[in-house]
C-alpha cells in the first residue's frame, strides 16, 4: 500500500481532522523524551474509540506497515519514538475518564487520560491513584500502563502493575480482548501482567481498569541532612530493618542539592553535606508521631547534622518540589546531560554511589545523584557538555557502566523507565541469550512479525551495538529535554492533592 | 491437546522408572500411586521423581520430551485438588527435596527459595528475622512455595497486601522442553523485559516447573490486632463497606459466615503502630454500637490464633468454591447464594474477603461422592453469579467432582493467546495437559 492510499484508508476511518501526514505535521512524533534517537513516522493518527483503534490496527496488520502506540509522548527509553517508518496511533484523544465506582474502590479509564487528572477528579471525594512518576502532571495512564512506571510512593503502595486490574486491549492483529478481572483473580494465565510494561509491543490498552485508593488520613515527612553519604544510606537501611514501611525515602547528593536550589523550589542545602533524605511515613494519625519520632531518632543515631519534620503542607509541598525537580534542574548546572534509571538492592547504596564516584573522577563528568533510596532505584544525572568532542560518548558510556555496576551487584538495567532503544544492549549485562529468546518467543505469539513498535525493548540475541550511534543524537538535542514543562507535582495525595 | 497421540501409547511406570533412575539415581524415583488418582482421576500408579538439583530438573524435562512422558511438576501433593482433571501423567516431577534458602537479604525485604520449602518452613525463616510474605492462603502448612505460587492461592489478607502476583519478583523456571529460564530479578523495582514472571503465577505447572521463586517481603507488623463484630449480617455488611471506603486501614477484613443463619463474624485486622490501632479499635467499637453489634478484641498471639482456627476449619471442608464480584453485590447476594446452598443440601463456611471482591465458600457435606449435587450446585451459582457479574470458580474439590465440569468455568476471546503462550513454553504438550483453564 502506498502512502497515498494508506493516508486515504486512514482518513476513512478517523476522518480527515484526525490525521497527520504531511512531513511539517510529523516532527513532534520523532522521538519521545528520550531525545538520542529520532525517526520520521509514516502518519499520526489520533483515534477516539477503541473500534477506531482495532480498525487501524487490522488495517496496518493486513498491510504489513508497523505502527508505535503514544500517549504523552514523555517516556524516558525511546519506547514511543518510530524508527521503522511507522504509523504513530496516538492515543491522547481518548483521555476520558469513562467511570468511578468509589463504594467498590474501581475507576475505569481510557489510555489518554492523565495520571494527575485522575487523582484530581476523585479528590473531592477523598480517593487517589497510587502511581505517580514525576511526570504525572502530563503522562497518560495508557502511557503508564505500557511502561509499568513507578514513582516515589511505590515503596509502599507498588508501581502500574500492582494498581491496574482488567483492561480492555487492541491486540496486534486488531482483535479486541478484555483481560485481566475487576475483582478477585482472572482466569487464565496473567495476559494483564505479561501485557503492563510491554512497552506497547503486544497490543494497545483502550480501557484500563485501576484500583483507587483512599488517601491517607495523614501525613508525616522528615528532612534529613548527611555530612556523609554512607551514614545517609546506612539511615535508610536501618529504618526498613526496624519494621517501617515508610511512604517514599527519597536522597540527594550534594550536586543534584546545587541544581534544585537553582530551580524555583529553594531549600538552601548548605554547600558542604554530602546527603540529604525526604523520608514520609502516612496512614492514621494517631500512629503517626511514634514512626514519626522513630525515624527521628534513626536518623540522629546515624550522625544526621540535622533532621527536621515538615511544619506545614506548604513546607512539605516545597522539599517534594525541590526533589522532583531534580531533572530539569539539572540543565541549570550542566548545558547537557543524560538520566540513568538502575536499580540495586539497597544495602548496596554505599558501594554503587562509591564506584559512581568513581566513574566521575575517570570521566572527568560530574554525576549527580538522585534515588528512589528506598526501593534501590538510582537515577544518576550524568553532566557533560556536547560542544566538546568526545563528551557525549564518554557521558553514555559512564551510563552503561553505571548499569553494568548495578547489574554487578545484583540489581538491574532499569527501575520504571523502560528498556526502550535506550537500554537494548544492556538487557544483555541482565539476562543470557536463552532468557532473551524466551522473551521474544513470548513476543512472538502477540506479535509475531513484530509489526506493533518493532524493535524495542529485547535486543535480538547475537546482534550488538545497534544503537550505539545514535547515542549521539543525545547532545543535539539535549535542550528538549531540559526544557520540559515543569513535571512537579506541587503536593502529593495525602496533603489533599 | 495432544490427545489422539496419547491414546496410542503404552508407558509402563516400571519403564518409566527405569529410565529416570538412569538420570537422576534411583534413590531419587519410586513407583506410587495417588497422584494420578488426584489429578487425574484415575488410578494409574506412576514414577516420581525427586531431584534435587535444577540440572537434573531440566535432565528430567529434556528425557520425558524426548520419550513423550506427560509429566507432572508438584511439591508434596497438597494442592493436587486444584484445577481441572487432566490426563493421567506418566512422571510426576516433585521438587519437594528441593527446599533450601537459595538467597535471603534481610535489609533488602528480599528471598529465594526454592519451590520445595513449606509455607510453614518459610514463614519460621522470615520470622526469625522478623518479616513475613503477608499471605494466608487456606492450604496446609506443609503445602510447598511451589505448590502455592502455581495455584496463586491467596487469604483474607489480600484485603490490604495484594495477591502473589504483587510479591513474586522473580522465578526460575524449566520450559516443557527443558530450557532453563530466568525471569525478573532480585530487586523490588524492575522493568528490563517482559514480566514473564506474572505468566507462572497460577499456571498450575502447565508451562513449566518452578525451581526457584524470589519473592519481596514485608516487615513483621509492629503491632497486630484483631477485632470480631458478631452480629445481624445486614449490620455487619454495613460496617464492612463504611470500613472499606473509610480512613481506616484494615489489612484484613473478612466477613464469616456459617450455614444460613442470618448471625455472622466481620473480622477486622489492624497492622498499624500501636496508636494507630488504638484509633482504629475505637472507631470499630463506636460502628458496633451504632449497628448494634458486639465487639471482642484480639491481640497478637490470640489473634494470630483465631486466624489459624478459621482457616483450619475452612481446611476440613473437602469442596472449596470461590465467587468474585463487585464487594458491594458480594455482599448483598451472599443471602440468596447461601439459600441455594442450604436448599441443596450442604452445610457452608462462607468467608468474604470483602475488598479483593472474593467469596469463598467452603462445603463440608461429604455424602456425595460422584459429586452430582456439587456439579449441581456450581451451575446454579454459575446462573446466579452471572446475573450480577460474578464468576464461579471450583478452587479444590475431590477428584469425583471435578470430573465432567470445567472448574474455571471457561476461557473467553483471551483463549487463543493463552493457547500460543502454552505452545511456545510447552511445544510437545507434555506439561499435564488439561489441568489448566480451558482445558489447557
Amino acid at each position: 500500500m502506498n502512502q497515498e492510499a494508506l493516508v486515504r484508508a486512514l482518513t476513512e476511518i478517523v476522518g480527515p481532522r484526525r490525521i497527520l501526514h504531511r512531513p511539517g505535521q510529523l516532527a513532534a512524533y520523532e522521538c519521545d523524551g528520550y531525545v538520542a534517537q529520532k525517526g520520521r513516522p509514516r502518519a499520526v493518527v489520533f483515534p477516539e474509540t477503541t473500534e477506531e483503534v482495532s480498525r487501524i490496527v487490522r488495517l496496518l496488520h493486513r498491510e504489513r506497515i508497523p505502527f508505535v502506540p503514544r500517549g504523552a509522548g514523555t517516556g524516558l527509553s525511546g519506547g514511543a519514538t518510530p524508527l521503522h517508518d511507522e504509523v504513530v496511533i496516538s492515543l491522547v484523544r481518548m483521555n476520558k475518564l469513562l467511570s468511578v465506582d468509589y463504594e467498590n474502590m474501581r475507576a475505569i479509564v481510557q489510555p489518554g487520560h492523565v495520571n494527575l487528572t485522575l487523582s484530581k477528579r476523585l479528590g473531592p471525594q477523598g480517593y487517589y491513584y497510587a502511581p505517580d512518576p514525576s511526570s504525572q502532571s502530563v503522562c497518560t495512564i495508557g502511557g503508564n500502563l505500557a511502561e509499568n512506571a513507578g514513582g516515589a510512593h511505590c515503596l509502599k503502595y507498588g508501581v502500574t502493575t500492582n494498581h491496574i486490574v482488567a483492561a480492555e486491549v487492541v491486540m496486534p492483529n486488531g482483535d479486541v480482548v478484555e483481560i485481566g478481572a475487576e475483582f478477585g483473580e482472572a482466569v487464565g494465565y496473567d495476559l494483564l501482567g505479561l501485557i503492563v510494561g510491554s512497552e506497547g509491543t503486544l497490543g494497545i490498552a483502550t480501557a484500563i481498569t485501576v484500583r483507587i485508593l483512599k488517601k491517607p488520613q495523614a501525613v508525616r515527612t522528615v528532612m534529613a541532612m548527611f555530612d556523609r553519604v554512607a551514614d545517609a544510606s546506612d539511615t535508610v537501611s536501618h529504618i526498613i530493618a526496624s519494621g517501617i514501611v515508610p511512604a517514599a525515602i527519597e536522597m540527594m547528593d550534594q550536586l543534584a542539592m546545587q541544581a534544585v536550589d537553582k530551580s524555583n523550589y529553594h531549600v538552601g542545602y548548605p554547600r558542604d553535606i554530602e546527603a540529604v533524605l525526604l523520608i514520609e511515613v502516612d496512614g492514621l494519625e494517631a500512629g503517626l508521631p511514634e514512626l514519626a519520632d522513630r525515624i527521628i531518632a534513626i536518623c540522629r543515631e546515624h550522625r544526621a547534622r540535622s533532621v527536621k519534620l515538615a511544619e506545614s503542607d506548604a513546607e512539605r509541598a516545597l522539599w517534594w518540589s525541590s526533589r522532583k525537580m531534580a531533572f530539569g534542574a539539572t540543565g541549570r548546572i550542566s548545558p547537557d546531560y543524560i538520566v540513568q534509571d538502575g536499580v540495586i538492592p539497597r544495602t548496596k547504596l554505599t558501594e554503587i554511589l562509591a564506584r559512581i564516584a568513581e566513574l566521575s573522577e575517570e570521566s572527568g563528568l560530574r554525576i549527580a545523584n538522585v534515588f528512589h533510596a528506598g526501593d534501590g532505584n538510582l537515577h544518576p544525572l550524568i553532566c557533560y557538555d556536547a560542544r566538546i568532542p568526545g563528551q557525549t560518548e564518554k557521558a553514555v558510556a559512564v551510563g552503561s557502566a553505571i548499569l553494568r555496576a548495578c547489574v554487578d551487584v545484583g540489581g538491574s538495567i532499569t527501575g520504571e523507565h523502560g528498556v526502550g532503544v535506550e537500554k537494548l544492549e544492556e538487557m544483555r549485562y541482565l539476562f543470557s541469550d536463552a532468557d532473551l529468546e524466551a522473551q521474544l518467543a513470548i513476543r512472538a505469539v502477540f506479535n509475531p512479525e513484530d509489526l506493533c513498535n518493532p524493535g524495542k525493548l529485547i535486543p535480538r540475541p547475537g546482534r550488538c551495538a545497534e544503537v550505539r550511534d545514535a547515542h549521539w543524537l543525545a547532545a543535539k538535542h539535549a535542550e528538549i529535554a531540559a526544557g520540559f514543562p515543569d513535571q512537579t507535582l506541587t503536593t502529593s495525595p495525602g496533603a489533599g492533592a | 491437546m495432544g490427545d489422539s497421540m496419547a491414546e496410542a501409547r503404552v508407558i509402563s511406570p516400571q519403564d518409566v522408572c527405569a529410565d529416570v533412575g538412569q538420570c537422576v539415581g534411583n534413590a531419587a524415583v519410586a513407583i506410587e500411586s495417588g497422584w494420578n488418582e488426584a489429578a487425574a482421576g484415575i488410578a494409574a500408579p506412576v514414577a516420581v521423581a525427586r531431584p534435587t538439583t535444577e540440572d537434573r530438573v531440566a535432565a528430567l524435562v529434556r528425557l520425558a520430551a524426548e520419550r513423550g512422558w506427560r509429566l507432572l511438576p508438584a511439591g508434596r501433593g497438597r494442592q493436587l485438588s486444584w484445577g481441572n482433571l487432566g490426563q493421567p501423567v506418566d512422571l510426576v516431577v516433585s521438587t519437594a527435596a528441593m527446599k533450601e534458602v537459595a538467597y535471603y537479604s534481610p535489609a533488602d525485604l528480599v528471598i529465594s527459595v526454592q519451590p520445595g520449602m513449606t509455607w510453614a518452613e518459610l514463614s519460621r525463616v522470615l520470622a526469625a528475622e522478623g518479616q513475613m510474605l503477608p499471605v494466608d492462603p487456606f492450604v496446609p502448612d506443609d503445602a510447598t512455595i511451589g505448590g502455592i505460587v502455581s495455584t496463586a492461592a491467596s487469604g483474607p489478607r489480600r484485603a490490604l497486601y495484594g495477591a502473589l502476583r504483587d510479591m513474586v519478583i522473580g522465578l526460575r523456571v524449566v520450559w516443557g522442553d527443558g530450557r532453563v529460564i530466568r525471569t525478573g530479578g532480585r530487586v523490588v523495582k524492575n522493568v528490563a523485559g517482559y514480566d514473564m514472571t506474572k505468566l507462572f503465577i497460577g499456571a498450575l505447572g502447565t508451562l513449566g516447573v518452578l525451581t526457584e521463586v524470589t519473592f519481596k517481603l514485608r516487615p513483621l507488623p509492629l503491632h497486630r490486632a484483631t477485632v470480631l463484630l458478631s452480629g445481624d449480617v445486614q449490620a455487619l455488611r454495613t460496617v464492612a463497606h463504611t470500613v472499606m471506603t473509610s480512613e481506616l486501614i484494615p489489612s484484613r477484613l473478612e466477613l464469616v459466615l456459617r450455614g444460613d443463619a442470618s448471625r455472622g463474624v466481620l473480622a477486622i485486622d489492624c497492622d498499624e503502630p500501636s496508636g494507630g490501632a488504638a484509633y482504629q479499635i475505637q472507631r470499630l467499637r463506636a460502628l458496633a454500637q451504632e449497628q448494634g453489634l458486639s465487639a471482642e478484641v484480639l491481640d497478637g498471639d490470640v489473634a494470630d490464633n483465631w486466624w489459624r482456627m478459621h482457616r483450619a476449619s475452612a481446611m476440613e471442608a473437602p469442596v472449596c468454591l470461590r465467587i468474585s464480584g463487585k464487594p458491594t453485590r458480594l455482599t448483598a447476594q451472599a443471602a440468596a447464594w447461601r439459600t441455594v446452598c442450604a436448599e441443596a443440601g450442604f452445610e457452608t463456611l462462607w468467608s468474604i474477603t470483602v475488598p479483593a471482591g472474593m467469596a469463598r465458600i467452603f462445603l463440608s457435606s461429604t455424602a456425595d461422592a460422584d459429586g452430582v449435587r456439587v456439579r449441581k450446585l456450581v451451575e446454579q451459582l454459575r446462573q446466579a453469579a452471572g446475573e450480577v457479574g460474578g464468576q464461579v470458580v471450583v478452587e479444590r474439590a475431590p477428584a469425583g467432582v471435578r470430573r465432567g465440569i470445567d472448574v474455571f468455568g471457561g476461557l473467553g476471546a483471551s483463549r487463543v493467546w493463552m493457547e500460543g503462550i502454552k505452545r511456545t513454553a510447552d511445544p510437545h504438550g507434555l506439561l499435564c495437559p488439561g489441568r489448566f483453564a480451558g482445558g489447557i
